[in-house]
């Protein structure tokens, strides 16, 4: 059906429900022309217009069962769920902002968190200060490793930046050890080594010959003695013995002996091996003949160089 | 604390969404029977239906609460998906083939009654009324029965059925027009109406 859309000024309905046609005035009177054919029809519009008004003021309400609305509350009750009841607990929908519960406890707890750290921050100062700490975890494990080695009695750190950063040697203080055999003391100085690799304590040393040897003794896959005296100056009277393994290399025990007769002896080793050492050492050094050599510890490893060159071809 | 019947609907939808039970109470004792009325009406006259129409459209509202948009007016929303069931139905029912077999199957009932009460013309008026309702298209119906069986103003049934106001305004008009020729011989009024103009003849 074709629509008109030129009676939406003026609103033909309240025409026919407020007045008969003769008490329209000339210009609803000319709109209410354009709609209807006749008077006759306006006053037949207007008679049916009234009849519904009254027919639907009228009209009975259709019967809802309360078991309808009973369902229904029920499916909505269960429908809530657990953390929405707290929600609805929390934050209220019919109360001042102030007064819902949620923004209380979270007033209170800030309120506790304030009071918290500011009773800190006063009677604990220096711990809030030791707080801040800006190293990295890597580094603080470094530091703490270097605090207790300090505490056995290492003095240095060396960090090796050629071949890593992270690659750290410790490099022992000396101890002196008291030896005791047959009634003489001889006094040995062990130098501890880091664990980490005596290799590289070697070419820190520049000494590519003793490198070549230790190299040597690593492929051969057997474990050796090493004379140093060739390696550095201040290590020529030195007696070094390296580990190469987890077993404490000291095969060539009698140049080693031959060599603490001028000299006192030092080592390298690393920390587990000390402990080997001692008991290696007290073990072999049992030699007799070689007890008058220890006594005279004052004379250099050079004075006896013959004296090792022999030993050393006679091995 | 307010009290739910202080509550716009919209402020009781906002509830529902939350599923507060009191607000959705509340939503339902101010528009069940307008909705089952509605549903009655356009419907067949079948109360049952009616019944249950206006149960699957309170049970969208618990269950997809979040389709309303609270922008919206709450009434006109409401009365929008009511309609959009109604054309469901329509089109389940094949309407346009089986609507005069069901409405003389329903109303044969009714007539029988009509006939006990056969001296009074509203009643005649009504069950005519209620007849040729039947028979109209569906947009003129459901813009006719929301008007004048629902009391909702123009705007809101522009809003209900997305359509301008002048457009209902019109469509209102023609369905008065069409009713009225078929009912001018039952209008109550239309023998004051015929009695007025012999006065004036």
């Amino acid at each position: 059906m074709k629509e008109d859309n030129s009676i939406q000024n003026i609103d033909i309905e309240e025409l026919l429900l407020s007045k008969d046609y003769d008490s329209l005035t000339m210009e609803e009177r000319s709109f209410a022309d354009t709609q209807v054919d006749s008077p006759q029809e306006y006053s037949e519009l207007r008679a049916t217009l009234l009849s519904i008004k009254q027919v639907s003021s009228d009209e009975e309400n259709v019967l809802i069962p309360h078991r309808i609305k009973d369902e229904l509350i029920q499916k909505i009750e269960s429908e809530t769920t657990f953390f929405g009841g707290i929600a609805a607990f929390l934050f209220p929908k019919d109360v001042p902002l102030f007064r819902k519960p949620g923004l209380q406890f979270a007033s209170i707890a800030m309120l506790l968190l304030l009071v918290v750290n500011i009773g800190i921050s006063i009677t604990d100062r220096p711990n809030a200060e030791l707080a801040v700490n800006n190293i990295k975890q890597q580094e603080r494990q470094l530091l703490l490793i270097e605090e207790e080695k300090k505490e056995e009695g290492f003095y240095d750190i060396e960090i090796n930046n050629q071949e890593s950063e992270e690659r750290k040697e410790v490099i022992a203080k000396p101890e002196v050890q008291l030896i005791e055999m047959d009634d003489e003391v001889f006094q040995v100085e062990v130098e501890k080594v880091a664990p980490a690799n005596s290799l590289q304590v070697l070419e820190k040393e520049s000494n590519t010959k003793f490198k070549k040897e230790v190299a040597d003794a690593k492929s051969a896959g057997s474990p050796a003695y090493f004379d140093t005296k060739d390696i550095t100056s201040d290590l020529e009277e030195d007696i070094v013995v390296t580990k190469l393994t987890d077993s404490v290399v000291v095969t060539n025990f009698n140049q080693s002996v031959a060599m603490a007769d001028v000299a006192t002896t030092r080592m390298r080793t690393n920390e587990s091996t000390t402990v080997l050492m001692e008991s290696v050492t007290l073990d072999n050094i049992s030699t007799n003949g070689l007890k008058k050599k220890f006594k005279s510890a004052s004379k250099s490893l050079k004075e006896n160089e013959e004296l090792i060159d022999f030993l050393f071809v006679a091995m | 604390m307010r009290k739910y019947t202080s509550y716009s609907d919209n402020e009781l939808m906002q509830l529902v969404v939350d599923k507060d039970s009191r607000a959705f109470s509340e939503l339902y004792d101010r528009y069940s029977q307008m909705l089952a009325n509605y549903f009655f009406k356009m419907l067949w006259q079948d109360e049952e239906k009616a019944q249950d129409f206006m149960q699957d459209l309170f049970t969208k509202i618990i269950e997809k609460p979040h389709l309303f948009d609270l922008k919206r007016n709450f009434k006109t929303w409401m009365f929008s998906v009511a309609n959009n069931m109604c054309k469901n139905e329509y089109r389940k029912q094949s309407i346009r083939k089986n609507t005069s077999y069901d409405m003389d199957e329903g109303y044969q009932i009714k007539d029988n009654q009509a006939s006990a009460l056969d001296s009074l013309q509203d009643s005649l008026f009504s069950e005519k009324l209620t007849q040729e309702l039947e028979l109209l298209d569906e947009k003129q119906k459901s813009t006719f029965v929301m008007r004048y069986f629902q009391d909702m103003s123009i705007k809101e049934i522009a809003q209900a059925l997305d359509l301008s106001e002048g457009t209902v305004k019109s469509r209102l008009f023609y369905t008065l027009k069409k009713l009225t020729v078929s009912l001018k011989d039952f209008a109550p009024q239309m023998a004051k109406v015929l009695l007025l103009l012999i006065g004036l003849n």
